[in-house]
């Protein structure tokens, strides 16, 4: 008998095309037959489809599962197939009577490796979460990535509602919020910049992640701080009993993981990271005006784990990531021209979190995280020398208890308090240099949170999950408190006092209502409703179109108050077939008070009156999500739609107060329509192919109006803020993975993975604009990836 | 061998496209348009005449649309000290004073303009504040190793200037460059040149020596010079170096295009704090366009000028009031280390007939060009 092996016979598609059928009949005619029967039952399977060369033979399988055919000698592919188990395909050579019997696997009863589940499918669709999105790594790895580099930020812009505001966009644009209104957690400590490279590629070393969870809507009540969205990511735990070595080289940068048990069953060690080797490329392929940029970066990771009895856990997490960034020329310091620029900017991060199991009701989780992000921007010009930096820091205590009172009824509490530090700006503090020294006033504040979850199950058909959180925010001195004319447009003019305040100089408080319903129809079908409400007291500011990784951040005080989103959304859950199959429509609806808008031509670079360049604005989106996965089986992948708007509106007495006249406007990244299809199939254990087609609708620009002349130049006239589209966006990538290709059993296994972004190499532009000269206005667009880009990558594990 | 075969081919496949580009739109439409009434009107201490340039912008961004010229307003000046200019029409929407009025620092002038439709505008108060003089002008010879050398950005002199900032804070400054060459050609024609109407034939008009269209470069009938000057805003504020001795402050690269002297004339301009953030405002929109990093894009309107019969009218442009110092340099570009890049003329020059002379053209003025010799002009 010879088993249902696929994996070591089947031939890659492309040699199926030249297997050769001719000349058949002249030969010698031999049986092929056998029995096909369920893997894992071994009941047999009737009616199965039994195709040769990938034509269907006519035959089918008997009321005992067995097939017969007698077909001429030859080698060709034989194909089992039957609904609801992943295929079956054997190369044969047919010189001789041959029986295959084959044994057929169950997709239904087949582990999932999807690459995402909303988690009420996942869990069940009988659990409340709402907007809430699970990936994980092992399926991330399996969508293509651009340049061989696996990137969780790219990945997560397949998923519905989740969208930026184009190739090489720094952060993320979460169902109509901005990039600083999500929370980004790696292992409990916040994520400042998640981005190498202004953008290009994310921050997370993805060898040492496990999952991520993001949640869109259906925030649970113990995180908070930011109005949008929380990305939860988690890294790796050190496996307590086997060492494995993982690594990969690729285009962009080379990883190494290491994971080391110290003491067995007691103590281990994880360690990740990656550094990029870009200055290479530049030297050899850059055109001559940016050959001497530099670009490079590194993450690493660590974690060390320690079990010292069955009850508890101790874990310590540290990341640190940096980025350094060399051109002729790029930045300018209100009018400091400065010959080369050098940017260096990371992230030092680390928690240390301590798991107890009190009873199986029971656990309690005690954690202390810190946050460091730094930015430095150097022009190392001798006489005019530029030195600017600043920074954030975040430390932060939390505990946390689980309760389960029984089945039903679990519930969750714990408090957390977090101190911010800011340096929003130091100019040239420690270097000698004609360009004076600039010291902006240092923040601090306090955000002290109390929360409660609770989820109860009231009957078959309904279940409720509520939560509270209680922030105080407080801003603490010393500040200078500067209070201006109420109304008025905030300036110089308008200034009524200036107080230095030290102790607590402001403070906000207010309740977060969390909650999910969940009304089960019957066990494939569910209807849910959510609603949240989070506060927001750190922002950053930018008015660029995405923001540099150099931007401050601000802290809420006198003049900049806190964000505040209401949000509510509708579900409608469906799953078919053994939950091979998925569907689900969201619709929701956002609404967010003071969000911070700028003044045209906004100066916010070391500006010390800072809130003289801000508006309070309002924020509104929309949208409603479609999506149809299927998760189990050959082919996997998913299919959704997105309609979402999102818009802003400031208004105010005076004219200097109301971007495009006070009335509402599209938000940077308001486009309308999204498509994204992801398909991956797996033939076999050694290879994967996948696509990804992505469509938007372009995002908004401002256009003019006309043109005017002023000093002999002709200049471009723009009346109001993102007026106009730019064309939209549509791109198609395919990657092929190739995993032990020596097809044997060895320690080191490695994988290749051949990888094209954008096959058919559409220009998609990331920006339009307009440029005067002699000739009159030109209108240009600016592409990221304006061509196919190719890359091979190699992947390696030592087990 | 194999591995080394592998990443040659991985290096090959990398290096397809890893570049983003900047590709022109030819088929933008417009979908927004409208027009304001534009002043671009300078005052300063160097002698007249000073010009005032009424239009209304083109609601239009193709060259084919230009503004329309605001004609026979009355303009006029005003100063704190109880003075009045009167400017009058020297073409179409273009006012001067006369030649002998100048600026006088520290006065306050108005300006004021009084359209035929009855509409009347209005300048804020605008204070001529002293610029200081310039120390001294740089020309410094690089290569900028990044292109080859047959390419022109790759040789040139960088001119630099040193100037000491007053002891006062808030200043802010701003350069001009003008540069005059001697025209080389005046016109290039396919179809010949119209005597007549000053400009190139629309119908064929061959000269002798010529018999298809093709691009014929013509001479000047005149004395003609090529204007350049710079197009952007080269601005800065004291506000990170007050009271500082400013050396090798950026002005401009003089390409190496030919052994001659270069003329150049700088002018340092002190100007105020309004204008340094409405030219600011210029800058970003238009020198910072088209990154990743744009900021939005929003047109300033006047920052002084406003309409006294209804105040909420958008004006565009401003009244500049500014001090100024100027200096003339002659750059020497002999070098004997490089050779110069010298400007390549599209089309060719007719030969000359025998007891004739080749074909020439009119100068024409213009924003680009003149007949009149600059002041001190060497070459």
């Amino acid at each position: 008998m010879i088993l249902a092996k696929p994996n070591k016979f089947i031939v890659l598609l492309i040699f199926i095309l030249f297997s050769c059928t001719l000349l058949a009949q002249q030969r010698k005619a031999y049986s092929l037959k056998g029995n096909v029967t369920d893997a894992l039952t071994g009941k047999p399977l009737v009616g199965a489809i039994i195709s040769i060369d990938f034509k269907k033979s006519g035959i089918l399988t008997d009321s005992l599962g067995n097939y017969f055919l007698r077909i001429p000698e030859d080698e060709y592919v034989l194909k089992v197939s039957y609904l609801g188990y992943k295929p079956f395909r054997l190369y044969v050579k047919l010189n001789k009577n041959t029986v295959v019997d084959i044994q057929l696997q169950d997709v239904t009863k087949q582990l999932e490796e999807v690459i995402v589940s909303s988690i009420a499918t996942r869990k069940n669709i009988l659990t409340p979460s709402l907007g809430v999105s699970l990936l994980s790594m092992k399926g991330i790895k399996k969508i293509p990535a651009m340049m061989g580099e696996v990137d969780i930020l790219r990945s997560l812009q397949t998923l519905p509602g989740v969208s930026s505001v184009g190739e090489g966009a720094n952060g993320l644009n979460v169902r109509g919020g901005a990039v600083d209104q999500n929370l980004i957690f790696i292992d409990d400590t916040p994520i400042f910049n998640p981005t190498h490279l202004f953008g290009l590629f994310s921050i997370f070393a993805s060898d040492g992640i496990r999952e991520l969870e993001l949640y869109k809507g259906g925030v649970p009540a113990r995180f908070g701080g930011r109005t949008a969205s929380v990305l939860d990511i988690k890294m790796l735990d050190p496996s307590l009993d086997k060492f494995k070595i993982e690594g990969g080289i690729g285009p962009i940068s080379n990883r190494l993981l290491l994971d080391v048990p110290i003491v067995k069953n007691k103590l281990s060690i994880l360690a990740v990271g990656r550094v990029s080797y870009n200055d290479f490329w530049f030297k050899a392929f850059a055109p001559d005006n940016i050959k001497n940029t530099r670009a490079n970066f590194y993450d690493i990771a660590t974690k060390v784990f320690y079990k010292p009895n069955k009850n508890n856990t101790i874990s310590l997490m540290t990341y640190l990531s940096h980025d350094y960034y060399r051109v002729d020329s790029l930045f300018s310091l209100e009018n400091v021209i400065a010959k080369e620029s050098e940017f260096r900017y990371g992230h030092q991060n680390a928690s240390l979190k301590w798991n107890h199991y009190i009873s199986p009701k029971a656990s309690f989780e005690l954690i202390a995280a810190f946050s460091k992000y730094k930015t430095t921007t150097e022009s190392p010009d001798s006489v005019n020398r530029i030195d600017l930096k600043n920074s954030i820091q975040y430390q932060n205590f939390k505990a946390n208890l689980d309760y389960a009172f029984n089945e039903k009824h679990k519930a969750n509490v714990g408090f957390s308090a977090v101190r911010y530090d800011l340096s929003p700006g130091s100019l040239n503090r420690d270097i000698v240099s004609k360009i004076s020294k600039v010291e902006l006033e240092k923040e601090q504040a306090l955000e002290l949170a109390i929360y409660a979850d609770d989820e109860y199950k009231l009957n078959d058909k309904l279940t409720i999950q509520y939560g509270l959180r209680y922030t105080q925010f407080l801003n603490i001195g010393p500040i200078e408190v500067r209070k201006y004319l109420e109304g008025e447009p905030k300036s110089t003019v308008s200034l009524i006092s200036t107080e230095l305040k030290n102790g607590v100089a402001k403070s906000y408080g207010g309740f977060e209502p969390r909650l999910t319903m969940l009304y089960v129809f019957n066990p494939t079908t569910s209807l849910k409703f959510g609603y949240n409400r989070m506060q927001q007291f750190l922002h950053l500011i930018s008015n660029n179109t995405t923001p540099l990784p150099t931007s401050r951040w601000k802290i809420s005080d006198e003049n900049v108050l806190p964000q505040i989103s209401d949000f509510a959304s509708i579900g409608y859950f469906k799953t078919w077939n053994d939950n091979v199959w998925e569907a689900s429509l969201e619709t929701y609806f956002r609404n967010i008070n003071n969000v911070v808008d700028y003044v045209s031509g906004a100066n916010l670079q070391l500006n010390q009156t800072l809130e003289t360049q801000l508006l309070k604005g309002k924020g509104r989106s929309y949208g409603a999500e479609l999506m149809i996965t299927k998760k189990k089986g050959e082919v996997t992948g998913w299919i959704s739609y997105t309609y979402a708007r999102s818009f802003i509106q400031t208004t105010g007495q005076y004219p200097e107060q109301r971007i495009n006249g006070g009335n509402w406007y599209p938000a940077n990244y308001d486009k309308p329509h999204t498509v994204n299809i992801v398909f991956n199939a797996t033939p076999d254990k050694h290879n994967s192919f996948s696509f990804i087609f992505a469509y938007n609708t372009g995002r908004p620009f401002s256009s003019p109006a006309g043109t005017y002349t002023l000093d002999g130049q002709q200049l471009p006239l723009y009346l109001s803020r993102n007026n106009d589209r730019i064309p939209d966006y549509h791109r198609l990538d395919f990657s092929w993975t190739i995993t032990n290709p020596s097809m044997k059993e060895k320690r080191w296994e490695g994988s290749w993975i051949f990888t094209v972004y954008n096959i058919y190499g559409r220009s998609n532009p990331y920006s339009v604009f307009f440029t005067n000269g002699k000739d009159g206005t030109k209108v240009y667009q600016l592409s990221v990836f304006a061509s196919p880009l190719v890359s091979l990558a190699y992947n390696f594990k030592f087990k | 061998m194999k591995i080394v075969k592998r990443l040659m081919l991985y290096f090959l496949l990398f290096s397809v496209g890893f570049w983003s580009c900047i590709t022109e739109v030819r088929d933008f439409e417009q979908i927004d348009s409208a027009a304001f009434l534009s002043v671009e009107a300078t005052l300063s201490n160097q002698k007249g005449p000073h010009k005032v340039i009424l239009s209304f912008s083109s609601p239009s961004i193709t060259i084919n649309v230009e503004n329309v010229p605001v004609k026979n307003a009355q303009v006029f000046i005003t100063d704190d000290k109880g003075g009045r200019e009167n400017l009058t029409e020297m073409d179409k929407g273009i006012y001067v004073t006369s030649a002998t009025y100048r600026g006088i620092i520290g006065n306050a002038y108005t300006l004021h303009i009084d359209l035929p439709n009855g509409k009347k505008y209005e300048s804020s108060p605008e204070i001529l504040k002293a610029a200081p003089t310039i120390d001294s002008i740089k020309a410094q010879f690089n290569v900028n190793n990044n292109y080859p050398l047959t390419d022109a950005r790759s040789v040139g002199f960088d001119v630099t200037l040193d100037f000491k900032d007053s002891p006062e804070t808030s200043d802010y400054y701003q350069w001009k460059w003008t540069h005059y060459e001697r025209t080389v050609f005046c016109a290039s024609c396919e179809r010949g040149y119209d005597y007549s109407l000053k400009k190139c034939s629309i119908e064929p008009n061959y000269p002798y020596g010529q018999t298809f269209p093709e691009l014929i470069n013509y001479g000047c009938l005149e004395p003609c010079f090529d204007i350049s000057f710079n197009e952007t805003y080269n601005i800065l504020s004291d506000k990170l170096m007050n009271g500082q001795q400013v050396v090798n402050y950026p002005i401009m690269r003089i390409p190496y295009s030919s052994m001659s002297i270069y003329y150049l004339k700088i002018e340092q301009r002190t100007i105020s704090e309004k204008m340094f953030r409405y030219f600011r405002s210029i800058k970003d929109v238009t020198q910072g366009s088209g990154t990743l990093f744009d900021v939005p894009a929003e047109t300033q309107f006047s920052p002084n000028m406003v309409s006294l019969s209804d105040p909420n009218e958008k004006i565009l442009g401003a009244f500049q009031v500014f001090g100024s110092q100027e200096k003339i340099i002659y750059v020497n570009r002999q070098r004997t280390d490089y050779s110069p890049v010298r400007v390549v003329y599209r089309g060719r020059e007719l030969p000359i007939p025998s007891g004739g002379s080749s074909p020439k053209a009119y100068c024409i003025e213009s924003k680009y060009r003149t007949k009149t010799e600059p002041e001190g002009f060497k070459e």
